[in-house]
């Protein structure tokens, strides 16, 4: 018996659905810009801060930007390293403003040589705000997405896979949950709570997983039906071994776009929070608190404006394109376009 | 062939809730399997066919325990297997095993073939983990799959070969007892013969008993010792296959082996067209089930539900006009 | 007796990821007036692209007829307008499908839909067109058709919306019917009515059938005459009863000899060893010939011979002569 011919050369559904999605060149853009965000974020103290990444002194080498050293404690690295003796040196990080550091003597002033992005009304330096927003902003919308992806693939599968008055349990919660304007929820929420960033990621994961659950409990009921299912059933494997190894990784596909939207929803959402005051407290960055900032000096400083509102219209934009094109790459009735 | 019971089923019942509105309140049930009683002999294909909606997959699928049964009695191997719960049928599902009639769904796509067949041995710890492929890739050669399928997915297959992968699946396990439901009927005409060549071997050599579900009435003639007949949750017809064929006594029977289309232009027949559709079995007619279609019912058949009797000892049917 | 339909060799070629590939290689089928003609294969022979071609429904892209020409009543259809050919189409010739439920619109009452159907190539009256919808209806043998007009497909049975289907296709009295596995989403009592029905229809309304199937037992019930397709390629041609009698191509013997049911139950059948090539790689010569049990090494190298024989019997096979001689 021979195996005959085999349709092309991939082998796993990933990397065919890789393959289409880099058919999409705006997508693979927006990917690209995802993952220097990320970079961004990762790496938010080498790239804006007031302490040195390397730096020589007395014959010893410190990394202050990632470190606390006891020997520095209290010290301004800025008049230290023009004091450095014959030998030692000091490399600062391309902005060399920390974003919580006040310069009175420039309040609010437009872009410059000095600072890029200009300044905000305490004088901190908005693009080093901005990087260090970064990373505000994107764990936000991971972990709260990963907390609200946690409870809705647990909620959704198990009123999916087993049905009947679970099911029936689980979606009056759905519904019941739906009824309510997320928005508000999470405003009343946090006007309880202390607004900490931990808090906001809870609250918003907590509220967004309705989507997912109901995303995830079609899936199930679908794929519940499968033979393969029901083969592995008839093979004796146990609920969890079906409900893991078989039916989660099929109903996957559509629930990790679901979840790249959510992340930009949650960004969104982090935003209006903070443009509001009752996101992140300060002086944490973050890039609806610059944009907050901006209302009362709205009529000239317009790089409070631009700049925070440019980063979250393009991240924004940026997770839906990247959802959108996994999107068609994973429907088989677009693909054949 | 012995004449041991390995599978008795008694009174069998399926009957599905139908449920409407908001709190999902049961309305009315659909009677998929209403009263089913037959044996099924070791080693022996009993042919179990049926127009679509017959109950004859729910019951083949009730057998095995793989749906839950409303009511009766299922016996396998002298064990009463009617109420196990799930961990006690866990244990045993090493012994039944099925195959689907979709090889397209019946495969988990996200999985390559040495998974699927080897998922059984990992479940039932029957070989030793470092032998698993070994014995995946003789399982593959015993159903005639080269051993290069052992890293592929699904899709790369076609039909009739995805339909052999699953067929190793089934038999890792090294089940007694396997229900062939439709197995053949998605693939083409050349592809189905390999297929049941391949089964019939397969029963020859592991001594397999099997329920073979089929709404072609020239496979089930082909691989049946003894085949039933079901019509809306029942069995009609019960018999040897070769008597069946030659001597069917119930006129549904007579009605569906007429309605096969013969490949010999030399003996276009005259058909028996039974009228109307069938019935919903939510709400089956009175009586016989057949009535509503029969060409022969009297008033008799209107009123009183005619019983499976045996009218010669290996040919049962219920009709009260035989 | 005359020609209603005439296809010389087709070819139809898809457009795929991997480049073009003739999925129809110079097909020609003749369909005599009154008759039914029937083209029997395997998924993917390109049984169902012949039909669709003579119907121009061909989508294009990705699909392309390379060649050849379909001559309906003295014109080459290949060679119409699009305008020209939706007045033939579902006029002159219809076409029935598989699937009957999802061929039908679920938001229109059969009635509706067999209306438009009428109404798209004749002037006709409300009046006139309910009493021609009730003629069509008790023409397919639909129980109490003043009724189920108001049915919607989804309260039909699948053999009564394939006859609701057959009602719209003749509901202009073409002189054509294409229906491509009319009955196999089916079961087999209902499928012998609708066999029965066609067989009929033909008689009554003097048409021709275009019968597209897998299954050798549809053809020999209702064929005159038979076509046998295989990878794209006709392979053999004969009326009915001296196919069946008298098969004169490997391939068809085959088929037969896979037929369960038939000879000694139990035995292993005589199946097609391997399975049907793909279309991105026929292989050189014959296309059976990795298939075929009286393969010789010329067949690996030389596209086979039309071998004919007596009343327009021929054989796409170097061995046509010893087929079924020796077997």
């Amino acid at each position: 018996m021979s195996l005959g011919t085999y349709k092309g050369d991939y082998h796993g559904y990933w990397s065919g659905v890789w393959r289409e999605f880099k058919k999409d060149k705006l997508a693979v853009v927006a990917l690209c810009f995802i993952l220097v965000l990320v970079g961004v974020a990762i790496f938010d103290d080498l790239l804006a801060g007031s302490n040195p990444i390397v730096l020589r002194w007395n014959g010893k080498i410190y990394f202050p930007a990632i470190f606390e050293y006891r020997e520095f404690y209290a010290v301004d690295f800025k008049e230290l390293a023009e004091n450095l003796k014959e030998g030692d040196f000091a490399v600062f990080p391309p902005i060399r403003y920390s974003p919580t550091e006040y310069d009175l003597l420039s309040v609010l002033s437009p872009p410059s040589r000095e600072h890029l992005f200009g300044t905000d009304d305490r004088g901190r330096d908005v693009l080093s705000r901005m990087i260090h927003g970064t990373k505000v902003s994107l764990s936000i919308g991971f972990v709260s997405v990963g907390i609200a992806l946690l409870i809705g693939i647990f909620m959704g599968g198990i009123a999916g896979y087993y049905g009947g008055i679970v099911d029936f349990i689980i979606s009056r919660i759905f519904e019941v949950m739906i009824t309510f304007p997320v928005f508000f929820l999470i405003l009343t929420i946090l006007a309880f709570r202390d607004p900490s960033i931990y808090n906001i990621m809870i609250v918003i994961g907590a509220t967004g997983w309705t989507g997912i659950a109901r995303l995830v409990r079609g899936e199930f009921l679908k794929l519940r039906e499968y033979s393969f299912v029901e083969a592995a059933i008839a093979l004796g494997g146990g609920d969890l071994r079906v409900m893991i190894k078989h039916i989660l990784p099929n109903a996957l596909a559509p629930v990790l776009v679901a979840a790249t939207f959510g992340v930009a929803g949650a960004i969104l959402v982090e935003s209006a929070l903070s443009f509001l005051g009752f996101g992140v407290p300060p002086p944490n960055p973050s890039w609806g608190e610059l944009l907050s900032q901006s209302q009362r000096y709205v009529d000239f400083a317009w790089w409070l404006v631009l700049f925070p509102g440019m980063a979250i219209f393009m991240t924004v934009t940026a997770f839906n394109l990247v959802g959108e094109g996994f999107r068609n790459a994973m429907d088989p009735k677009l693909k054949s376009r | 062939m012995s004449q041991v019971e390995l599978v008795r089923v008694t009174n069998l019942k399926k009957y599905f809730p139908v449920r409407t509105g908001f709190f999902a309140r049961v309305t009315n049930f659909v009677k998929a399997i209403d009263g089913v009683s037959l044996n099924i002999l070791k080693g022996e294909t009993l042919g179990l066919v049926g127009e679509s909606g017959c109950g004859k997959t729910t019951l083949g699928k009730t057998i095995i325990r793989l749906i839950k049964p409303t009511g009766g009695e299922i016996v396998f191997d002298g064990h009463n297997i009617t109420n196990l719960n799930s961990r006690e049928m866990r244990r045993l599902r090493r012994e039944m095993q099925i195959i689907f009639q979709d090889p397209y769904s019946s495969l988990n796509p996200r999985m390559r073939v040495e998974d699927i067949v080897g998922e059984g041995l990992v479940i039932h710890g029957i070989v030793p983990k470092k032998d698993i492929r070994e014995e995946v890739k003789r399982l593959l050669s015993t159903v005639g799959i080269r051993e290069d399928a052992l890293f592929r997915y699904p899709h790369e297959f076609s039909g009739g070969q995805r339909q052999r992968i699953a067929i190793a699946r089934a038999l890792a396990v090294r089940p007694r007892f396997v229900v062939c439901d439709e197995p053949v009927s998605a693939l083409d005409v050349s592809v189905q013969a390999q297929i049941i060549n391949l089964l019939l071997a397969l029963q020859e050599e592991f001594n397999l008993t099997y329920l073979f579900i089929s709404h072609d009435l020239r496979v089930i003639r082909h691989i049946s010792n003894r085949v039933a007949v079901m019509y809306l949750g029942k069995i009609v017809e019960l018999a040897e296959v070769e008597e069946l064929f030659k001597n069917p006594l119930h006129p549904y029977t007579k009605a569906l082996l007429s309605s096969v289309p013969v490949p010999d232009p030399s003996v276009r027949k005259k058909r028996i067209v039974l009228p109307g559709d069938i019935p919903s079995p939510v709400s089956p007619p009175s009586g016989c089930r057949f009535h509503t279609r029969c060409p022969i019912a009297v008033e008799r058949c209107r009123r009183e539900e005619p019983a499976l009797r045996y009218v010669s000892s290996h040919h049962a049917v219920s009709c009260h006009l035989v | 007796m005359r020609n209603i339909l005439e296809i010389k060799d087709l070819r139809v070629s898809f457009f795929s990821n991997q480049g073009w590939v003739e999925v129809v290689s110079g097909v020609s089928i003749s369909v005599p007036e009154r008759s039914t003609v029937g083209i029997v294969g395997e998924s993917g022979c390109g049984k169902t692209v012949t039909a669709l071609s003579v119907m121009r429904l061909i989508p294009e892209p990705p699909g392309k007829i390379e060649g050849g020409e379909i001559v309906f009543n003295g014109m080459d259809l290949l060679k119409l307008s699009d305008r020209q050919m939706r007045a033939i189409r579902g006029n002159r010739i219809s076409m029935i499908f598989q699937e009957p439920i999802s061929s039908l619109n679920p938001v229109f009452t059969v009635g509706e839909q067999i209306g438009e159907a009428i109404r798209t190539h004749n002037r006709v009256s409300r009046k006139e067109e309910r009493e021609r919808v009730i003629e069509l209806l008790r023409l397919v043998k639909i129980p109490e058709p003043e009724k189920r007009l108001n049915s919607y497909p989804h309260e039909l049975s699948g053999g009564m919306c394939q006859r609701v289907m057959i009602a719209m296709a003749l509901s202009c009295n073409p002189e054509l019917l294409i229906a491509d596995e009319p009955t196999t989403a089916l079961d087999v009592t209902i499928q012998a009515g609708i066999l029965e029905l066609l067989n009929e229809l033909k008689e009554t309304m003097g048409m021709s059938i275009l019968l597209i199937t897998h299954d050798l037992g549809i053809v020999a019930e209702i064929a005159d005459e038979v076509y046998v397709m295989y990878a794209g390629k006709m392979v053999e041609h004969a009326l009915t009863v001296e196919l069946f009698n008298n098969p004169r191509h490997p391939y068809t013997v085959g088929l037969m000899e896979s037929i369960p049911g038939l000879h000694d139950t139990r035995k292993k059948l005589r199946a097609i060893p391997g399975m049907v090539p793909s279309p991105l790689n026929f292989p050189k010569g014959c296309r059976f010939q990795d298939r075929c049990s009286m393969v010789i090494d010329k067949c690996k190298v030389l596209e086979p011979p039309v071998v004919e024989f007596d009343n327009g019997h021929f054989s796409l096979c170097f061995r046509a002569e010893e087929v079924g001689q020796g077997n």
